[in-house]
């Protein structure tokens, strides 16, 4: 376990020293892989489907926000549609536009989940995303998650009817019109997604929130319990035709899964936890403070994780701060005492620091004084 | 010379307006009342146009039937419908549009509380330092 999270905290060092230039291949190789899975599923329009145009939408991408990824990927699935017949392409982009008027504008970042879901159907793991995003984001996100279902129950029509939906005669648009809607739109496997997702989602974003020992495990299996449960459910009274097999190794799967998000989010020692209580004026102070686990070696050699070049200079030298606190919250500070920098006993290292920037760590006011003696 | 309070202000500062900041910034400078209320006449052409195109969706997928009906349809009451969905829809937005950037309001407010605390005290630095330049006589200009 302890390589685990020596490995854990290796990776996180990793993406701090040089998430300048990992998040863009991250998103490089994201876009790449969903704009590949729209492309390899649907597949009409040639052009779109040329490897210089999904690279060149991809590096656009990687160096764009990730909302740019929803974007374009909307942008394909619409793009495809339109080799079907301008009706299939005007039901996609009403579809799209609603879902961003009435959901989308409320998701924020939560956004990427309307790409991720048709990738966990895909994968056979729909309940993976609810289960993960009930983790990290906020019950906005179940938003993001229901429109997602429907872009992968729509995709999978699309792709499945491609045949009957390809434009022939101007007298056969509202029958095809009628053909999508009744297809998309009154699909009650659909629905029995959307509202199975959405509540593991919400499930998992309570129990994980709540105070409990082991929340976050707790909140885990619930949702996977939840996924079973709702899809039995629903096979028996709405008339859906399920393998359960297949919901139980979908529910396991997208359990492991969320067990090693949990790992690298959230890996605490409940047993050490401190249950605190204090008062002030106006409140009573309930305090439950729980350790983080942390690789035998880090706690031996006392080490703090890495702090931005111009953070750590400017600590360094103001001698009078006792401590500092980080703006963001997510790096921690290193505790600066009264003592030479030289030294390692607070657990900044000179020699890595020096090693991490790649220039010489310069004693700005010690040169100052040496300067002024000289003149 | 250089002075280390100052730079460790001015770096948390920086980091603030990089960050979190080049979101709550901009809705500070909004008045409460401003805020939401171009959210909520942005949110009227967006549920207008989002009601347009639902009712195009469904008069769409229902197109044989429509040309079959043209003239046997109660024209009022398929009016009095429409209009009750749309100011339902309209009402239902708005409100959750009331609620959500009030709430976006009042994060920013609280955000950029601490962030003011911080600009008023490298101000005072600066002035310290003037004062210490000046030797304890203070410029008084534009006077």
């Amino acid at each position: 376990m302890d390589i685990l999270i020596e490995f854990k905290e290796k990776l996180a060092g990793l993406y701090a020293k040089s998430s300048n230039y990992l998040l863009p291949v991250i998103k490089f190789a994201f876009a790449l892989f969903s704009f590949s899975c729209i492309n390899h599923t649907l597949g009409y329009f040639g052009l779109l489907n040329n490897i210089f145009i999904v690279l060149l939408l991809s590096l656009i991408c990687a160096i764009m926000p990730w909302t740019t990824i929803t974007v374009f990927s909307g942008l394909l699935v619409i793009g495809h549609c339109f080799l079907l017949g301008y009706e299939t392409a005007g039901f996609a982009i009403i579809v799209i536009m609603l879902m961003g008027i009435l959901a989308l504008r409320f998701c924020g970042k939560a956004n990427i989940a309307l790409v991720l879901m048709p990738l966990a159907f895909g994968a056979q793991f729909p309940s993976v995303i609810p289960l993960i995003m009930g983790l990290v984001a906020g019950p906005a996100a179940a938003l993001a998650v229901a429109c997602g279902t429907v872009v992968y129950y729509f995709i999978h029509f699309v792709s499945v009817q491609g045949e009957a939906l390809k434009f022939t005669e101007i007298a056969d648009v509202p029958a095809k019109l009628q053909l999508l809607v009744t297809g998309v739109m009154q699909n009650t496997e659909m629905y029995l997604a959307m509202i199975t997702c959405v509540v593991i989602l919400l499930a998992v974003y309570v129990i994980r929130r709540s105070s409990t020992n082991f929340s976050w495990s707790i909140a885990i299996v619930a949702g996977a319990v939840i996924y079973i449960l709702l899809m039995c459910g629903g096979s028996l009274f709405m008339d859906v035709s399920m393998s359960l097999p297949t919901v139980l190794v979908s529910a396991a799967g997208s359990c492991v899964f969320a067990f090693f998000a949990k790992f690298f989010l959230f890996h605490v020692d409940y047993r050490k936890s401190q249950n605190i209580q204090f008062e002030d004026d106006e409140y009573y102070y309930y305090v439950k403070a729980v350790p983080k686990i942390t690789s035998a070696k880090t706690k031996k050699n006392g080490k703090k994780r890495y702090v931005p070049a111009v953070e750590r200079a400017v600590d360094t030298d103001n001698k009078n701060t006792k401590t500092t606190k980080p703006l963001t919250g997510t790096q921690e500070m290193p505790e600066v005492s009264d003592q030479n920098p030289e030294k390692k006993e607070d657990g900044f290292d000179v020699d890595d620091y020096k090693k991490d920037q790649g220039f010489e760590y310069v004693d700005f006011e010690s040169k100052l004084e040496d300067n002024l003696k000289n003149f | 010379m250089i002075n280390n309070r100052r730079i460790h202000l001015m770096t948390q500062l920086t980091r603030y307006e990089e960050g979190e900041g080049s979101r709550m910034i901009p809705v500070s400078r909004y008045s409460r009342r401003d805020f939401i209320g171009v959210a909520l006449i942005k949110n009227f052409f967006l549920i207008s146009f989002a009601y347009v195109l639902i009712l195009t969706l469904i008069i769409g997928s229902n197109l044989e039937y429509v040309i079959e009906n043209l003239y046997n349809f109660n024209y009022v009451a398929i009016g009095a419908l429409i209009i009750m969905g749309y100011i339902i829809l309209l009402g239902v937005y708005s409100l959750i549009i009331y609620v959500y950037r009030a709430s976006v309001y009042r994060r920013a407010s609280n955000s950029v509380r601490n962030y003011t605390v911080q600009l008023k005290n490298l101000s005072k630095l600066y002035a310290d330092e003037e004062r210490k330049t000046t030797g304890g006589r203070r410029k008084r200009e534009g006077r």
